[in-house]
This record gives C-alpha cells, sequence and structure tokens, in this order.
C-alpha cells in the first residue's frame, strides 16, 4: 500500500508545503529538550486543550523550532473504525524532510535549511486532539534532538541528587521493572518508557519527556540531570554490571532510538552521535534482580 | 560517500542482524538496476551466491551497494569480491566479516535475475584469469 493512502482520502494530494488555513491565532511555546517548540494556528480549544495537557512546559519563550497548524477537512480522511486498532503511522523519508500520515492527521517535518513542522487536522480540540499531537510531536523531537547531537530514547530514567541513570532495552527488558525499584529506594522516576539525551557542550544530560510511561507521570521534574551511567538492561539472578563493547553499545541504543532509526537517509549519522555519545560516558549491561541492590553494582562502576 | 566508522559498521551489523534495514544507495554504480536516492532493504544472510547484491564495508571505508562476485584468496582465508554493475573493475577484496547484508528485491523489480547471474559468475571468471596471468 502506498504512503498515507490507509489515512487519507486522497493520499496524491498530501501538502507539498506548509500551507492552508489556519485552525485559529493561537500560538503557545513549549519548553523542552531540543526547543523551545512554537506550535501556532491552533484554536482556542485545542491551544487550551495543549495548555493543559503540557502544564508547566507551556511558557512564552523565543522559539527555535516552529511548528504551524493547518485546519484539514473531515472528507480529506478516511474514516477507521478504532475499536480494538492498534495506533500505527505512515513515514516517508526524504534527504530534506518526512511527511506522515495517521488517525485523522497529516503532518511534515522539514529538515532543512532549518528544522520546522506542519500540521493539517480536522480534530478541533480534546483528547483525539492532544493525542494526535503528541504523536506527531514526539517524532518531531526525535528528529530535533538528533540535529542537536542528542537522541530520544526507549528507557527508564532514574535521578538523584548525584545525577541521573539511564536503562534502555525492548519491551519487556525490565525498565518499568528497575524504575519501580528505584523509585522504592527513594529515587525520582523521570519516565519508564521515554527520555531525552542531549548535550550541554561536552556534557551529556537527561531529561524527562512529557510522553511518559506509566511511572513518571507525576506532575514537574522536567529539569536537565546531568548523565552519570548509561545501562543496557539484562535480567538475571544477581545483581553486576559487565561492559558492553562500543559496536554492541551502538547497536542497542539504535534499535532503542525511535522513528529516527527507521530513516535511511539519517541512520548512519545516527549511528555516528549514538557512537560519540558511548564515548563520552560510562555505559554497560546491567543484570539485575528484584532485591533492589542493584544501586550498590552501579555506584562501584559509575 | 564518508567512510563509516568501524564502530558504528559493527553497530550496524548488530542492528541489520535484529531485522531488515533500509539505506539509500549514492551514486551510478548500480545503475540502471539502482539509482542515485532509490532506497533498498538490507537483511543478513547465511549464505550469499554470486549476483546478489550486498551492502559491504570498503577498504576506503564508505558503505558500498554492489553486486557479489565470488570469493577470493586472501592471506590464508576467502575474501568476498564485489563490483558496481556500471563499474568496469572489482572492488578491492573485502573480508566477510565487513559484508552488512543482501540487497532485497525492491518493489520496482528484482535487483537479481539470472541473468545477473550469470554475469557475475563471468565477470568473477574474467577476474581470476587476469589474476593468473598478471594482466
Amino acid at each position: 500500500m502506498s504512503f498515507a493512502a490507509r489515512f487519507l482520502a486522497l493520499p496524491d494530494l498530501f501538502p507539498a508545503r506548509p500551507a492552508g488555513a489556519p485552525c485559529g491565532d493561537e500560538t503557545i511555546d513549549l519548553v523542552l529538550p531540543g526547543g523551545p517548540y512554537r506550535i501556532q494556528g491552533l484554536s482556542s480549544r485545542q491551544s487550551s486543550d495543549l495548555s493543559e495537557r503540557y502544564g508547566e512546559l507551556c511558557r512564552p519563550s523565543v522559539a527555535r523550532v516552529e511548528i504551524e497548524v493547518f485546519e484539514a477537512g473531515e472528507g480529506d480522511f478516511v474514516d477507521i473504525d478504532t475499536r480494538g486498532w492498534r495506533y500505527e503511522l505512515d513515514l516517508d523519508h526524504a534527504p530534506d524532510r518526512v511527511r506522515i500520515a495517521g488517525l485523522r492527521f497529516m503532518a511534515w517535518i522539514g529538515l532543512e535549511p532549518r528544522l520546522r513542522g506542519a500540521l493539517w487536522t480536522s480534530v478541533a480540540g480534546g483528547v483525539r486532539w492532544t493525542e494526535l499531537f503528541e504523536n506527531y510531536f514526539r517524532i518531531l523531537v526525535a528528529y530535533r534532538l538528533l540535529e542537536l547531537g542528542g537522541v530520544l530514547l526507549h528507557s527508564a530514567g532514574v535521578a538523584d541528587d548525584e545525577g541521573a541513570w539511564v536503562f534502555f532495552g525492548h519491551s519487556g527488558a525490565g525498565k518499568t521493572t528497575i524504575a519501580r525499584l528505584s523509585q522504592e529506594s527513594g529515587r525520582r522516576v523521570l519516565s519508564d518508557d521515554i527520555n531525552a539525551l542531549h548535550r550541554d557542550g561536552d556534557t551529556v544530560l537527561v531529561s524527562k519527556m512529557p510522553f511518559a510511561g506509566d511511572l513518571g507521570r507525576a506532575p514537574g521534574g522536567f529539569g536537565a540531570h546531568r548523565l552519570r551511567g548509561l545501562y543496557r538492561l539484562e535480567k538475571g539472578t544477581g545483581n553486576r554490571v559487565s561492559p558492553l563493547p562500543a559496536g554492541r553499545a551502538v547497536a542497542s541504543l539504535l534499535s532503542c532510538a525511535p522513528f529516527v532509526n527507521q530513516d535511511p537517509h539519517r541512520l548512519e549519522a545516527l549511528a555516528d552521535r549514538l557512537e560519540e555519545l558511548v564515548s563520552d560516558v560510562s555505559i554497560g549491561t546491567l543484570a539485575f534482580d528484584l532485591s533492589g541492590r542493584f544501586w550498590s553494582a552501579l555506584r562501584e562502576t559509575a | 560517500m564518508p567512510a563509516t566508522n568501524p564502530v558504528v559498521f559493527d553497530a550496524l551489523r548488530a542492528f541489520v542482524r535484529e531485522g531488515p534495514v533500509e539505506l539509500v544507495v549514492r551514486g551510478v554504480c548500480m545503475a540502471p538496476r539502482l539509482r542515485d536516492g532509490d532506497r533498498v532493504v538490507v537483511e543478513p544472510r547465511r549464505r550469499y551466491w554470486p549476483g546478489d547484491v550486498v551492502a559491504f564495508r570498503s577498504l576506503a571505508g564508505p558503505l558500498l551497494v554492489h553486486r557479489l562476485l565470488g570469493p577470493v584468496r586472501r592471506t590464508g582465508s576467502w575474501w568476498v569480491l564485489a563490483q558496481g554493475d556500471a563499474r568496469s573493475c572489482p572492488d578491492e577484496p573485502v573480508t566477510w566479516d565487513q559484508v552488512l547484508g543482501k540487497v532485497r528485491d525492491c518493489a520496482t523489480g528484482p535487483v537479481t535475475t539470472f541473468r545477473d547471474r550469470v554475469g557475475a559468475g563471468s565477470r568473477y571468471l574474467r577476474h581470476l584469469a587476469r589474476s593468473r596471468t598478471g594482466r
């Protein structure tokens, strides 16, 4: 099936450039790693829904990335029965842009000469609007972080007064378990699903993203933390940290870097960024059991 | 094309083992079958055959997508000899661990036909003959 055919009534008429009638004249700024991001062309309902969803992250700022929101007609989209439907998106990668189609929206991320976004939707507000916006926005953030030498990573992030630890691995690797065990030991969970790794000069920072998993939905805690260690999770019978060769580390991180790792135009660039990251931070494989004693093993190696 | 860092190549190879990976073809070495900007899907194989289109890390560093001609003996082990369809001579052989995987047939058609296999075989034999005569 060709790009967007399952979502758009007329996929060949996908907008060639970011243009159209805005949904309204409201604007909000989201202060997140890689940003601030300015979302403009919002209706007042869309704006208030996003403000409610992102709370303290919405504050007037000097935007570095702009996203325009345009109105689309209901008839532009295929009517999909969402009962039992697993959320999916269609992505089309090109050297200078990414096109995205999903449930009642189509979107575009321009990558050159500077990163910017455009979103067309028929959804006027409510949970459907915030969900579709977030499904688009997290892809845009992944590209923005890559552009800046960082990465959006499927991982559990845990912080304390000394910095943050990031544990990565596929679904079922134990991200939520390790986050819960860390929480029980008095540490703060940034997210048990997705975290941003970004740079401030030579320092690698970890930030909680608003796209948190089951844990990490507590309000606040969006500041950046210095990365103390990056560990690939392995369930085991004891608690130990073992070395992770650079090639294996980059390969494991590649598979945990959503969206951008599917882009054939940027796969090698992503691998290069990850290789730089791996050479700058403490990295290893962590085998852990449910006793919560893995923190001693981490402290010995961090 | 920029050289692929060995660590990055190892990572890509491990990544390909987890599942097929899409790459973009750069240049016209594989014209007319593959053109500049074409996207190909690379997957690991346990065995490769003459005529297969493979992605590998060249001696100079960049990733290449060229057609496999056959094995050649170098420093006591078997290396891989490949050549772009539009090139007049084979690439410098590389070791098998530099092969990322085989290019799947594209939506636009097969990347390897029977004729391509025969062509690869004949190029391979020509290379062997030249190596023996030193020409």
